[in-house]
């Protein structure tokens, strides 16, 4: 039996700065879990409080032990106020039409016409975490796109990686979206490996609202192999695509009530699957910071099938204290020696003293297929400058 | 009727009202106000709310008080003010915020829609508590990309500490984990009229320093992809939707964590492949199709150099065979590209 110690240390994070917290919002949480002693964290983050021609923005996480931190985002972005031209500088995330998004040190210029045309180009080195070696050495990629009035867009996107000048990874992407009446939204997108001329990745989603149903139909088809990079061994074994289509709906059944089902089929890698989801959302208050909510799902996938309910609960206790709870009960049909049922369940209380501060504070316990038993206690202290 | 049915029939009806009132249904006398009823009698919006044409972005909010509605009530059926009844104060406090959230003037719109009330005020017509025209209304005439989507501070003071609901924006309604990729391809500016790179990042960097829902484990209502027991069900899960982790992670996550946790073949924990895995052709030798279906998963622990163990049995020659399914096909150069060159290059 594995029992972690139920004990929770105190981080505290603290943000100084010279600029105007009228101009910035900085914000600065410690995390500590008393599962990973070794991994405590503190993540600060700042961006523009409001939008102007030259603003900039930044994440950066500190940990400890195998953890020591990392700059997830640093950019200063630069756009003329009527926004027909947009240019990133730093490290910064670039999601680019239907391709992936891509995590690099490097730039990100954005030209928008007047008639709706908009060209993207971007570059730069990849980002890599605690010197590991990079999958590539550099990227390029842009995007070119043409909005037509308010009911339609249509895009074309292309990133290429190279490694020691060899290409890694080239693929192209097409997005496309459409809202021809207000109550009717559609979009897709599909990406191609260039390097096997092959269908990675499409998606499409057709959505419609009505007074209180929302539904929406949807498909997806993904080939792993194209995902991998194209030096992968792992890549070349063949083109076996998995896929899924089916339909969700939204019901305000009440005003504060919510039923959302979702189910779908599944191919995968041409073996039949499927999987059904009823989530119930029940808002104790017409703001909605009380909830209690009842999920239940079943998942039927060749070798890895199972049966879930998780349910929640939020409540404001006073003004300052607010308590939460979580269960989760999953089933696997086959257990193979893992356990009959898998049990996870989290209580939480948080306490906001000042409209800065905020602290946190649960304890999590669970058992799964590595461990019998497992209690965790998680602790959080936020403070954020510039709050109202 | 007896006692008992009695009994039982006030006890349901205590229940059904005790239900209405957890679900959010409001008892007669709580209603909107009647707009519409006053809008038939031929009252026209100014002749309540005086004032409203020349009204900037500060100053009253032109709400008519009794004293407005006695002016044509001159017999009311009580002292009581008006509003107590009449008009929900949710509708009347919203009146109000939007006063200290927006930037809005009635003097200047008023003249452009030619008095036409209920030409931004659509929602008046059904009786409905909502008054505040939706910001779809507002980009019916502001149809200019730039002014909508780049300019928030034009209309909101500050959009990010409004905390709005995105009710127009119907990425929002359903599944959002699912849905946002599609829809944020063609349109990601209106995504990032809300969300800072921060929230993008959160989830789709290279390093997390903890997921959204990790981080806030507070809030059990957040939609998170590894939410709750998601270490126990991530086998199921990741077999499930092939290449759904390869989205975010790289395929060394998977062996860097096992290793760390010695859960792993390599560091003397147990083989995560069960019997009949392996094999010599003709025998169930199950890893080949597993592979097809989900390489990433091989290349979680069997990638870089662990991919000479695939390499001994399936280089070209070897009793391991062709590794290719029916449906491979490469523009690369056998002989001499990578990954090719490893099983057909020329000094095997």
């Amino acid at each position: 039996m594995r029992h972690a110690v139920a004990g929770a240390a105190l981080l505290a994070g603290s943000v100084t700065s010279s600029v105007s917290s009228a101009q910035y919002r900085l914000r600065a949480d410690a995390y500590f879990s008393a599962a990973d002693p070794s991994s405590g964290l503190l993540v600060l983050s700042g961006e523009a409080h409001k939008p102007s021609w030259l603003t900039a923005e930044t994440v950066v996480w500190l940990g400890t032990g195998d953890h020591p931190g990392d700059v997830m985002v640093a950019s200063v972005r630069a756009r003329d106020p009527s926004g027909y031209i947009d240019a990133r500088l730093g490290r910064m995330l670039v999601t680019a039409g239907a391709i992936r998004p891509v995590h690099i040190d490097g730039g990100d210029v954005k030209v928008r016409a007047p008639w709706g045309t908009t060209l993207e180009v971007f570059g730069g080195i990849p980002v890599v975490s605690n010197f590991q070696p990079r999958d590539y050495d550099w990227a390029v990629g842009g995007r070119v796109a043409q909005r037509f009035g308010e009911v339609a867009s249509l895009g074309l996107s292309y990133v290429q990686m190279r490694e020691t000048g060899v290409v890694t990874h080239e693929e192209m992407g097409i997005d496309a979206a459409m809202q021809p009446a207000r109550w009717l939204d559609a979009a897709a997108t599909a990406a191609v490996d260039l390097q096997t001329l092959a269908l990675s990745d499409a998606r499409i989603s057709l959505a419609s609202r009505f007074s209180k149903v929302r539904l929406e139909l949807f498909a997806v088809e993904r080939s792993p192999s194209h995902l991998l990079p194209a030096t992968s061994l792992f890549s070349a074994l063949g083109d076996v695509p998995s896929g899924r289509a089916g339909g969700s709906i939204l019901w305000h059944a009440a005003p504060r009530l919510d039923v959302y089902g979702e189910g779908a089929g599944e191919s995968l890698a041409a073996e039949p699957g499927a999987e059904a989801l009823l989530r119930t959302t029940l808002r104790l208050d017409d703001r909605g910071l009380g909830a209690l909510g009842l999920e239940l799902r079943r998942e039927s996938t060749p070798g890895a099938s199972w049966s879930g309910v998780r349910g929640t609960a939020r409540v404001p206790l006073s003004r300052l204290f607010a308590a939460s709870t979580e269960l989760e009960l999953v089933a696997p049909d086959d257990p193979r020696g893992r356990g009959v049922v898998w049990p996870w369940g989290l209580v939480a209380l948080r306490f906001r003293p000042f409209p800065t501060w905020e602290a946190a504070s649960a304890f999590e316990a669970s058992a799964s297929p590595t461990a019998v038993s497992s209690l965790t206690g998680l602790v959080r202290l936020s403070y954020v400058l510039g709050a109202k | 009727m007896n006692r008992w049915a009695t009994v039982m029939l006030v006890l349901c009806a205590v229940l059904a009202a005790a239900c209405a009132q957890i679900l959010g249904f409001r008892p007669p006398g709580h209603n909107p106000f009647e707009h519409r009823a006053h809008v038939l009698r031929g009252v026209t919006c100014t002749k309540c709310h005086a004032g409203i044409s020349s009204a900037g972005d500060e100053g009253p909010l032109h709400l008519p008080g009794t004293a407005v509605c006695r002016s044509c009530h001159e017999k009311p059926h009580d002292d009581h003010d008006c509003s107590n009844c009449h008009g929900l104060p949710s509708t009347r406090a919203a009146a109000a915020n939007a006063r200290t959230i927006l930037r809005f003037e009635h003097l200047t719109h008023v003249p452009r829609v030619k008095g036409d009330c209920v030409r931004c005020h659509v929602d008046i017509a059904g009786g409905t508590d909502v008054l505040r025209p939706r910001m779809a209304t507002c980009g019916s005439c502001h149809q200019h990309e730039a002014q909508i989507s780049t300019n928030c501070d034009a209309c909101h003071v500050d959009i990010r500490d409004e905390g709005v609901k995105p009710d127009d924006h119907l990425i929002h309604g359903g599944n959002f984990l699912r849905e946002h990729g599609v829809r944020a391809a063609a349109d990601s500016q209106i995504c990032a009229s809300c969300h800072a790179e921060r929230f993008c990042v959160g989830c789709h960097g290279v390093t997390v320093p903890a997921l959204p829902e990790k981080l806030m484990f507070d809030d059990p209502m957040r939609a998170g992809v590894h939410r709750a027991g998601f270490l126990a069900r991530h086998p199921e899960e990741a077999k499930g939707d092939p290449g759904l982790c390869t989205t975010c992670h790289a395929p060394s996550v998977c062996n860097d964590c096992h290793t760390k946790n010695k859960l792993g073949a390599s560091t003397g924990g147990k083989s995560p492949h069960p019997s009949g895995w392996l094999g010599a052709p003709g025998t169930p030798n199950d890893h080949g199709r597993a592979s097809w279906r989900e390489p990433e998963l091989c290349a979680g622990c069997h990638g870089g150099a662990g991919e000479q163990l695939c390499v001994g049995c399936h280089k070209v020659g070897a009793v391991g065979g062709s590794p290719h399914n029916a449906a491979f096909r490469s523009q690369k150069r056998a002989k001499t590209d990578r990954p090719c060159r490893m099983c057909h290059g020329s000094n095997l």
